[in-house]
Order: C-alpha cells, then structure tokens, then sequence
C-alpha cells in the first residue's frame, strides 16, 4: 500500500489547499469538536473522510479565516496553536529514493533528520500565520494572533538558527522557513549525504518532542507567553519513519503541558501494530480514538446537509433544499406520496403496490408473508407488533426485489426472473437520501458527487429538479469510477499463498455473493450483506481486506467497543461500501453477516465471479435472469 | 508629479484556433473556439481574476496574431472576447494590430480568391477600429494615429503589410521608408501628445537568435530608421509595445529614448514559456530626468491554476509577477541607498517599506534587478520572495 494510482475525487483532496480555502469548505461534524479538546487525539479514517481537512483546521490562520457562530465557539474553545505536519507519499519516496545507497542504520537516521526538519518548517509556518500570516478576512482575535514586534523576531530567528546550525539569510520567520527549505533542497545536491551540514548533523539526535520544546521555548523567551501550548498535529502518519511513529505514540502518554497530539492515521497498517503495543498509550486513557465514519445515519444527514449547502452556495441551487432538488429516496424514507406511519401502507399506496406485486411473482415471498399471518390485502390494517417486527423491516427489501424482478412469461410457479435492465434501476438509485447513503458521509465522496449533481441541475433548462435517471447516472458513473481506482490500487502479494485474488476480484466476489441472497429466487427478509473474517479466511485474503478497509472500500459494521487500529481484520466484520451498491445492484443496507471463508468457499461463485468480469468486458448490461443461481 | 499616468493592458499573441472535429491533435495554442467545460479557456479565467482582483485598464492594446494560421473562427472568437475584455476593464479604448498569423499571407484554402487581409476586415467589430476613417487607413497606408485617450497618441502600425507578396516576406516584419515618412508627416500635423506609444506586432530591432546561434531575422525591417524618427519628430521618448517573440523583451535606450515592452504570449503553446498578459503602470513627466517610466505587473496562467502571479525560473520563461522601466539611478546607486535604508545591525525590512524610500527600485528592468540583487549578496543582504515571486522583505542575519 506505498504506491497508489491518482485518488478517487482527488481534486476535492484538502491537502491541495490552502489555510483560508479549508476554512471556507469546512462543514465542523461532530468529530471536529471531539478532536479540538484539549486531549491527544487519533484520527482514524480511510482515504477521503476528512483527517487532513479535520487537522488543518485547527491552524490559526484556518481558525481565523473561519466566519460563522460555530467558528467563534471554536476560537473560544481551542486554546492552543496547532502546528500542522503535512506527509505526503511522494514525498517519502524521494526520501526513500535518495537514502537507498546508505546502510540500514544511516537510512532510518537520514530519513529521520529529514522528517524533524520537516517538523521544525511546520512548526515555523504556525508561528508565521500567528504573526504576520493572516487571513484575508482575520475573524481570529487574540486566540490566533500574537503581537510580534519586528526586533523580537530578529532576536528569535537569529536565536533559533544559531541553535540549529542554520545557515539564515534574512532574519525573519520568511526567512528562517526559506533556511530550512534550503537545507533540504541541499540534500538533494551529489555527495550531500557523504557529509551531512552542521544543520542536519545537530538534528541526528533529536526526537520530534525536542524540537518542538527548542522552539516553544524560544518563543515564549522573546514573547513572554508562558501558558503557551502547541497541538502537534500530524497528518497521515503512515507515512512517516517508523521512529517517528514510535515517539509520536509513546508522547500520547506525555505529561508536558505544553503539547497535546493529534495523529491521523488509516484504520489499519503497521503503524497501527505500533500502537497495538502493550508499552503504548491507550484509547480512552492517554487519547481519544475518534473514527471517522458515521454511525448515526441522522448525524451523517445533518453533515451532508451542511456540505451541500457550502457547495450549492453561490450557484442557483441555494434557493432550494436538496431533497426538493433531488427529491426524496423512494426507498429509505416515505416520499411525496406515501408519508410516515401507517397510511404508508393504505390501499393503492406505493409500497402496499410493490407487496402486492412482490407476493404475485414471487411465491416465496407470498408464503413467507403467509407464514407471517399479513394480508397485503389489508397491509395498513396490520397490527403494530406485526407491522414494527415484519412489514417496517422487510419492506425495503421488497421494493428492492420488486425493482429487479418479474415474472416470466407463462410462469405458472411463480418463481420471479430478472428483469431485462439497461441500468441500476432510478427509483432505488435516487434521492436526496441515496445521494447520503451512497457517500457514506465521506466528505471527498459526497463534494465530488454533489457537485456534479448541482452543475448538472444548474444546466438543465427546466430547472425544477434533477431526473432520478440523472441522478442514478451519477451514482453508476461514480461506482464504476470507484471500482476503476479500486482496480488501480497495487497490494503487496509478497506473502504468496493458494489463492491468488486482486482486490478488485475480491469486491467483486462478495458482491456477487450479495446480489444473489437479495435477488435469489428465494425471498429473505434479511438478506446477507455484511461479511465477517473468520480464522479460514485465507492469510493472503487478509491483506487485502486491510487495503479494502484503508482506501474506504469496506467499512467496519461492528463498531462499537473494537479496537479501531488492530492491525487483523480477523474477527471483525465489515460491508461493501454503499457507493458501489449501484454497480453491483445491491441494496444500501447492512444486512445480515457471513463468514468470509464460506463466502470464499463456494466454487460456484468464483466461477461466477469469472462470469462478472467478462461480461464486464463485453460491455454487457446486468440483465441476467435468475438461471444464474442454479 | 507625473504630468501623465496611463494604465494599459497588453496582450499579444493569442492564436485562437476553431477545433476540427476530425483531428485529434492538440491545437496550436490554449485558446480554442467557444470552449467547453473540459477544454482550456484563459478569457474565462481572466474574467474570474478580473473580477476578484477588481483589475482596471485605461486601455487594451493587442500586439497581433489574434488567431493561428489565418484561422477566421479564431480569430472572430478572440476579437470578440477581446471587445468583451475592454469592458470588463472597464477600459476606454481597445487597439490592436495585425500579426503575421492573422494574414492570410500564404494563402490557404484561397488559391481562387487570393486576398492575404480580406477575410479580417469582414470581423465584427469592425478590426482594428470602431472608426472607418482609422480603419480604412490602416488597411490602405499600413499603420494608423489614433487619439484613444486625452494626452495619448498611439501610432498603430501593420509590420505585416507586405506579406503575401515576395516568397520570404512572411518570414519577417518590414516597415518601408514611404511609411515612415507618412508617419512623420502625419505626427508633425498634429498636437503634441503627453504619452506616445507605437504598438507594432514584430520587434524593432534584431533580438537573440530564438534557435541556437542562428542570428534573428524576423524582426522588423527599418524598425530602427522609424524608432529614430519617432524620437526625432516629436522630441520625447516612445514606448513601444510589440509582440511575436512569445519571450520577453524590456529594452531601454536614451537614444533613440524608448522603452520596448515586447510581450509574452496570451495562450499560444511553446515548451519552456508562460502564457502571460501584463497590466502596465505608465507615468510620464517631461520635466523629470527620466520622462518615461512605469510598472510592469505580470500574470502567468497555467491550466490548472488560472491566472496567478508567479515567480519565473529563467528570463526567458516569461516576465518576473513585478518589474519596471525608467530607473533614474543605475544599479550601484540604487544598493547603496538600501543599505542605507537597511542599517548595519542584523535586522530585516518589509520591501513595500523599502520601496518607499527607494521608490526607483520598482522601476528597474528584471535585468536591472539582478544585478541590484548580485551586488546585494556580495555584502551579505538577502532578499525574500512570496509564494508568488515577488521580493517581500529584504534583510541581512549578520
């Protein structure tokens, strides 16, 4: 997982973006006011969930730039100066590259002195947006500024690249950050690493904490801020040299109270083994684990809400809401036509249409209601218990069948058949509730989406609302998007082992897996949709389900009380991610589990899976006939 | 105190360009006709730094090849959003001038119907003047003098006049010594202008060959006799505006006293050169040791990006995001009065600061700013630049 291709909405990435440009895109959830305590936090969260844009806003410049009520709430509530240390992939390779013809001592100790000064350009730029760095529009006050006459800030710089063995040009903070570029750029030059420069040799022996304490303490010497504290907040730590990784975790349990942590990191890789540590802190106890997935499905609404709003603002779209825009989801929650409570299921209402027809092509589901003792006849007329335990429960799910399946021609044993589809069918795919469920409240997934969603309204001459066609169109368009940078990702099959499967094929065999429990010719009221790995999963499987979780392909279903950074996925469960459900035509629902190891094991399945990928290539719409689960 | 202060947008070579539907090549240049969401468009990103930065123009000067290859879609597409681009600046006057690349000089798909400048007085708007009168001058004697702001004269001159003609003369601009003349007829005839400008597409004088060694041979035929008689005629210095370069040219001379600002290209496409358009700051006072001189502000524009300020790698890239012209004091001059500014003790200065009491400093040419710079580092005083290449603060650590 080192290299991976051009990211899934990558242009919505926030680490292309500037301090001012993350304040004016920020929606705060409720993860924001969790991570902007003043405790260390990890951040744990796949590709797109919103770790860097979470991070940088905690900079002063961000904080400053940031307008609204909630913004002053924050301003009065973070009483410390973050200091954001970018990582990025590419950056490491360089490293890496450049440090390749060194011992494997020297090439921890190179890549080390590299990260620190990295730290030390980090920390130099917040001491810059807390003085002369402001925001175009500075709602900050005093929280994110400091008072910096220009002799202090010759005194500090010349203070601090005398202790650094710096070379300084100009002695001002511009002028330190230039230094510090310098020196690295140096690096690069031939015969750089033979004789390292006075600079980078004094910072062999230092450790992230010592450098933040030499500059925090220069600074309260020249300002007098004696109650200072830094939030040291390090993005992608993945990345960084496993050294760094091990003193960043081990300061969780630092006492000094001058700095707080906060640390993103994927759910799952070996930093993560690294905290798995029994020497390491703990969650709950030295910091707060804070997931970046939505439980509540309401919370993830509110947040989508916000985002829309931010992304329709300015455009013709603000005028109205986005489930008048884009209607409501026909099967997540009670529409135009069929409102709440019992008289969605009046006679002639939309969902008593879709039992009735069900029960008519699909014997099993008319005995399955038989056995239940409900009339769809008399559907509104069910009792409460009856309606809360069996219709409520099952009834997504029989418009989802309804959707997909009809009786075939002459069928006389009401076995249902696939309908003949050139498309996900719109009435599922559509609406402002899909659009949510769909992007799982991942802030990168839900911007690309709906911005599109918002231009293409924004074009369309009658200007009422978007087409669920329209809407469908996208969802499939970004599925198959998806599923394409999916299949781009390289994963370490070093490990070798019996079963060779990419991790593509892997999506692609549960999903088929899936897509016949839901549309088999058998009705089932909870169909499986989730998987559990198992101790027969086989050990090559593993890693996969460990990228699949990192790039946000899968999701962790039991997430209450787990470890988030256990480095097994054995015994956790998980399901596919909405986004793909368009694609592989399943329901955007969490189902019932199944050991992965069964899902894998049925023979019949890969072979279909096979069947998959060729009709994939052929060009083939998804329109097979239930025949395909004999 | 300036007896004259102008504002002019100079843009040049734009070749705009009407995709063909059956080729999948790249265009000449970043601009193509009416662009879709996914293709390139500078205009509409000017309109966006336009509008964002409240950017505002006395007038719009266009230094030629509007389109590529005698491409008339192209080039109506381009004289349109160039007409649109006056108002967004919200500018009095739009001039421009003819390049080599807007004649139909070698005559394509035009072998019944040979007519090398035909096809551009056919445009709507009238090119290169509202007014017929100018219009029909400029055809007919190959330049024109139009009065387009009060104290402002600007000799518009078509150095493609004759293209179409001999086999070689599209290689190369030409003005003829019957021209000049007429030009300095015409100039004696009238009132003295405050600001004279002579907005040519080729340069005036030879420059550096642009490949390898090879001596350049397109620039101007008698261009000098016609900078001597400019200067001569009217007794003040001439800025000259040109472009077909696509590289950056700022010379200054006192005799013959010009200025030539040759211009970056708006959008056309060669490896190793930014798109830029420049907004230039014209003060004239012909009281003062240096009649002439101004501000030169630079965008770069990228796809990504849009229009930005930024800082360039080579001097042949492009123009630094800010530079000048008409410094009354040489380099050495201009280092001592910084230092003096600056103090002996460690310590650093913002550059507006600085500015303000070395206010020639913004009149230097880049290639006088280098060597202000070199000899700046020779006694251990630095200069820092922002994000977007412009000094920022100036300072010394010892």
């Amino acid at each position: 997982m080192s290299k991976v291709a051009s990211p899934f909405f990558g242009a919505y990435n926030a680490r292309h973006i500037n301090a001012e440009e993350v304040a004016r895109q920020f929606v705060p959830s409720g993860k924001f006011w969790e991570l902007s305590a003043l405790r260390n936090s990890l951040l744990i969260g796949p590709r797109g969930s919103g770790k860097t844009h979470l991070l940088k806003m905690l900079q002063p410049k961000a904080l400053a730039a940031w307008e609204g009520n909630e913004a002053d709430h924050a301003r009065s509530k973070v009483d410390y100066w973050g200091v954001f240390t970018p990582a990025d992939i590419n950056w490491k390779t360089q490293v890496e590259h450049k440090a390749q013809t060194l011992s494997g001592e020297q090439q921890s100790q190179f890549s080390n002195v590299v990260f620190l000064s990295h730290f030390r350009e980090a920390f130099v730029t917040c001491l810059l947006q807390l003085t002369r760095d402001r925001p175009s529009f500075d709602h900050g006050g005093t929280s994110t500024r400091v008072e910096l006459t220009r002799d202090k800030e010759v005194t500090l710089c010349i203070a601090l690249a005398e202790a650094w063995g710096l070379r300084l040009r100009v002695p001002s903070l511009d002028g330190l950050r230039l230094g510090l570029v310098e020196e690295l750029v140096r690096l690069g030059m031939p015969h750089a690493l033979q004789s390292l420069s006075p600079y980078m040799s004094r910072l062999t022996n230092m450790s992230v904490l010592g450098v933040a304490r030499e500059i925090a303490e220069h600074f309260v010497s020249v300002t007098g801020l004696y109650t200072a504290r830094w939030a040291l907040c390090f993005d992608e730590l993945e990345i960084a040299p496993q050294s760094i990784q091990e003193n960043l975790f081990q300061y969780l349990r630092s006492t000094d109270q001058r700095f707080v942590f906060k640390l993103a990191i994927s759910p799952s890789n070996d930093a993560s083994a690294l905290l798995n540590q029994e020497t390491m802190a703990s969650a709950g106890n030295d910091y707060d684990a804070i997931p970046l997935w939505f439980i509540d499905q309401r919370e993830r609404e509110q947040f989508c809400l916000q985002l829309w709003d931010k992304l329709a603002a300015g455009t013709r779209a603000s005028t109205l809401s986005p489930q008048n825009l884009l209607q409501r989801s026909r099967f997540q929650y009670p529409n135009a036509e069929s409102t709440f409570g019992r008289r969605r299921y009046q006679v002639e209402s939309p969902w008593t249409r879709d039992f009735e027809y069900l029960s008519r092509i699909d014997r099993s589901f008319s005995e399955y209601l038989k056995h239940k003792g409900i009339k769809t006849s008399t559907l509104g007329s069910t009792s409460r218990d009856k309606m809360d335990s069996v219709v409520r429960k099952i009834a997504p799910i029989v418009g989802f069948r309804c959707a997909y399946l009809t009786n075939a021609k002459g069928d006389t044993t009401g076995t249902p058949v696939r309908r003949k589809l050139k498309a996900p069918p719109s009435d599922i795919f559509s609406g402002w509730d899909a659009v949510c469920t769909a992007t799982e409240g991942n802030p990168r997934w839900f911007s690309g989406i709906a911005s599109r969603l918002i231009l293409k309204w924004s074009q369309s001459p009658s200007g009422v609302a978007l087409t669920r066609e329209q809407q469908m169109r996208e969802l499939e368009a970004s599925a198959k998007k998806f599923l394409a940078w999916i299949n781009a990702i390289p994963v370490d099959k070093s490990g070798g082992g019996v079963v060779q499967m990419s991790l593509h094929e892997l999506i692609t065999a549960m999903a088929f897996y899936f897509e016949q429990d839901v549309l088999g010719r058998v009705f089932k009221a909870d169909p499986v949709a989730s998987f559990t790995v198992d101790e027969r999963t086989p050990d090559e499987i593993r890693p996969l389900i460990v990228a699949a979780l990192n790039i946000g392909a899968i999701v962790i279903v039991d997430d209450e009380n787990v470890n988030f950074t256990a480095t097994s996925p054995v015994g956790r469960t998980f399901r596919l991610v909405h986004l793909l459900a368009p694609y592989f035509n399943l329901p955007m629902r969490k189902g019932r589990s199944r050991n992965l190891s069964t899902i894998l094991s049925k023979r019949t399945l890969l072979s279909k899976r096979v069947h998959f990928a060729q009709r994939e290539s052929s060009g083939e719409t998804n329109n097979d006939q239930l025949g395909l689960f004999s | 105190m300036p007896k004259c202060r102008v504002r002019l947008a100079l843009f040049s070579d734009l070749h705009a360009y009407h995709p063909s539907p059956d080729s999948n090549k790249g265009g000449p240049s970043y601009l193509p006709t009416n662009p879709g969401v996914a293709d390139p468009d500078p205009f509409g990103d000017l309109d966006t730094l336009i509008e964002h930065h409240q950017l505002r123009a006395d007038l719009v000067l266009c230094g030629g090849d509007i389109c590529d290859k005698a491409d008339l879609r192209g080039f109506q597409y381009a004289w349109t959003r160039l007409n649109l681009l006056k108002t967004k600046l919200k500018a009095q006057g739009l001039i421009a001038t003819c390049g080599n690349h807007d004649l139909n000089s070698r005559f394509i798909e035009a072998a019944e119907d040979p007519d090398p400048k035909g096809a551009l007085q056919t445009v709507q708007p009238q090119f290169p003047f509202d007014d017929s009168n100018l219009t029909n001058h400029y055809w007919a004697r190959n330049f024109a003098v139009a009065s387009p702001l009060e104290g402002v004269r600007v000799v518009v001159l078509n150095t493609s006049a004759y293209h179409g003609g001999a086999d070689d003369e599209h290689n190369h601009g030409r003005v003829s010594l019957r021209t000049i003349s007429a030009i300095e007829k015409e100039l004696r005839a009238v009132r003295m202008a405050d600001l004279n400008i002579l907005l040519c597409h080729h340069h005036v004088r030879p420059l550096q060959g642009i490949w390898g060694n090879a001596p350049d041979s397109e620039y101007m035929k008698k261009g000098s006799e016609l900078l001597s008689m400019l200067t001569r005629c009217t007794a003040t210095p001439w800025l000259v505006l040109h472009g077909h370069r696509h590289v950056p040219n700022l010379e200054h001379s006192h005799d013959p006293s010009v200025i030539i600002v040759g211009a970056s290209s708006f959008s056309g496409q060669v490896q190793g050169r930014l798109n830029q358009f420049h907004l230039l700051e014209v003060e004239v006072d012909v009281t003062a040791t240096q009649p002439l001189r101004g501000t030169i502000e630079t965008w770069s524009w990228s796809r990504p990006s849009g229009w930005l300020r930024r800082p360039i790698a080579t001097e042949d890239e492009g123009f630094p995001p800010a530079c000048g012209f008409g410094s009354s004091f040489q380099p050495r001059a201009i280092v001592k009065q910084i230092e003096k500014v600056l103090g002996t003790d460690p310590d650093y200065i913002p550059w507006q600061d600085v500015v303000a009491k070395v206010p020639d400093l913004q009149f230097m040419t880049p290639s006088q700013f280098r060597q202000v710079e070199s000899l700046l580092e020779s006694i251990n005083i630095n200069l820092n630049r922002d994000r977007e290449g412009r000094v920022s603060q100036v300072g010394r650590a010892e």
